[in-house]
């Protein structure tokens, strides 16, 4: 990036360290992303990688939050004592 | 109160000469036209006589234009700081400023001459000029430099040229811009160079602040025809640097609103350093997505004792497709589903979350839910054997994560006969 660049002539070695250490942990963040996962180029841009991190995330909560409502029903149609009943009280209370 | 000062040379100093309420600079070099450039500019000013200050802007200016001549009349420029005087100014308005405070007696020659060392004499008949307020302001801060600095206007303290150079920056439209972006340095050099070619010292040296120059000097005609070029590409040079920090600042604010954006979504997010950040989003990412594999398994399982429980009178073929299903979407290997769902052995983390297709990253966590699953299994309410059978054997299969599921199983017994059984047969 080039703030990394600049910050690097401007700043103290340890402001480019952390300029590594952040580009680093953005690529890491790609990679969990299925979406940017597929482009694997090292272009993405930290912004997008973002942006896409903060849909990911809230796609998950829905999906969790739907799988939290389909294993309430489930748990309801079971014995109460069952294993199963166990079991699902466990994933809900995750 | 007409003094004659000692003439000078046209690169030292004026002799400033007070005549019918003007001043007069008297130098070698006769530079009718800039001074007539000048005096334009100028003609607005009010014409003060009686004013040091002239006087020390004068011989500064003869200095840099080496015009005036002998009887050249200055005028002094009256200008509201936007007015071209501040390029010029700035330059040597900040001795003048200083010097004329403290002069009182009409002519100082000194401070003049010093002054005139130090800039290029651009001989300019002006009128007394007014001090303007912050002109004055920033005169005696520059005053100590000026008068320290023999060389060359621009070698002023780049913080007080700076100083007039925003003044003079207000007034420059694309060099202001450019200047912006610029580092001080240029910016005083702008700035003295603006004066230089206000007073249209051909002959002094002439920077390349061409945007200055435009904005000073109604006639860019005067300047040479390599100031025009330079002026255009140091205003195109600014210009570039000024939407490139733009476009930069835009940038940085982009990723600093989406990490933000993104702490706020990270539960129980106490830092605010981008590395910290992103270090939390990753470890939280990483978590939901075993939580939701976790939680379709478990679903899944779910949803299929629950199927396997109510008893079904039609046969096993619907209830074994439909746990054939799961079965298939619990499998690591899934090449039918279109999401990346590569064989476990890869090192791929991550959960489509499109479909209820799991991945199992870890070997541990299969033993887990194998775990989970086997205990569910267990305690399976018995189904009749009969229908079941066929059920049974694909549960089985399904349940077999891998090849550890069935050893790590810990079925009971009683399971045989009923329902699922999990690595007891096959």
């Amino acid at each position: 990036m080039s703030s990394r660049r600049s910050s690097r002539s401007r700043q103290s070695g340890s402001s480019r360290i952390s300029d590594d250490q952040i580009s680093d942990l953005v690529t890491k963040l790609q990679h969990l992303i299925p979406e940017l996962r597929r482009r694997r180029s090292d272009k993405v841009s930290a912004s997008k990688v973002l942006q896409e991190t903060c849909n990911y995330i809230r796609n998950l909560h829905r999906e969790v939050d739907d799988l939290s409502d389909r294993l309430s029903e489930l748990l309801a149609s079971t014995d109460d004592d069952s294993a199963e009943a166990a079991i699902i009280r466990s994933l809900l209370n995750y | 109160m007409s003094s004659n000062k000692r003439s000078v040379r046209y690169d030292e100093l004026v002799e400033l000469l007070w005549r019918d309420g003007q001043v007069v600079l008297q130098s070698q070099v006769r530079r009718e036209p800039s001074v007539q450039v000048q005096t334009h500019k100028h003609d607005q000013a009010l014409r003060k006589p009686n004013n040091t200050y002239l006087e020390n802007q004068e011989t500064i200016r003869k200095h840099n234009e080496n015009v005036q001549g002998d009887q050249e009349t200055v005028s002094w420029i009256q200008y509201p700081p936007e007015d071209v005087v501040d390029p010029f100014e700035s330059e040597f308005s900040s001795h003048f400023f200083s010097s004329v405070d403290h002069l009182d007696g009409p002519n100082h020659p000194k401070k003049p001459l010093t002054i005139k060392e130090a800039a290029k004499p651009e001989a300019k008949a002006m009128a007394p000029p007014k001090f303007w307020p912050p002109v004055v302001s920033v005169g005696p801060s520059h005053c100590g430099s000026n008068q320290s600095t023999n060389d060359h206007q621009v070698t002023h303290p780049p913080v007080s040229m700076s100083d007039r150079s925003k003044n003079v920056e207000e007034r420059l439209d694309t060099s202001s811009g450019g200047s912006s972006g610029c580092s001080k340095e240029t910016e005083s050099g702008r700035s003295v160079s603006i004066s230089r070619k206000r007073k249209h010292a051909m002959d002094t040296d002439q920077e390349s602040m061409s945007q200055s120059d435009v904005r000073l000097m109604p006639t860019d005609d005067q300047t040479m025809g390599n100031k025009s070029s330079q002026r255009s590409g140091s205003t195109r040079r600014s210009r570039a640097a000024e939407v490139h920090n733009l476009s930069e600042r835009r940038r940085r604010d982009r990723i600093n609103e989406r990490m933000k954006a993104l702490q706020e979504l990270i539960p129980h997010c106490s830092k605010t350093d981008k590395a910290s950040i992103l270090d939390e989003a990753i470890d939280y990412l990483k978590t939901l997505q075993m939580q939701l594999q976790v939680m379709w398994m478990g679903s899944g399982m779910a949803a299929a004792a629950a199927a396997a429980a109510t008893p079904m009178m039609f046969p096993g073929v619907q209830s074994s497709q439909y746990i054939n299903q799961m079965a298939m979407q619990s499998q690591m290997q899934m090449p039918q589903f279109p999401v990346m769902n590569r064989p476990a052995a890869q090192n791929h983390p991550g959960l489509v979350c499109q479909n209820p297709a799991v991945q199992f990253q870890m070997q541990a966590q299969n033993q887990m839910l194998s775990e989970q699953l086997a205990r569910y299994m267990g305690g399976f309410p018995p189904m009749p054997a009969t229908t079941q059978t066929q059920t049974v054997q694909q549960p089985m299969d399904m349940m077999r994560f891998g090849s550890q599921v069935g050893q790590q199983s810990q079925l009971s017994t009683p399971v045989t006969t009923d329902s699922l059984r999990m690595g007891k047969t096959g």
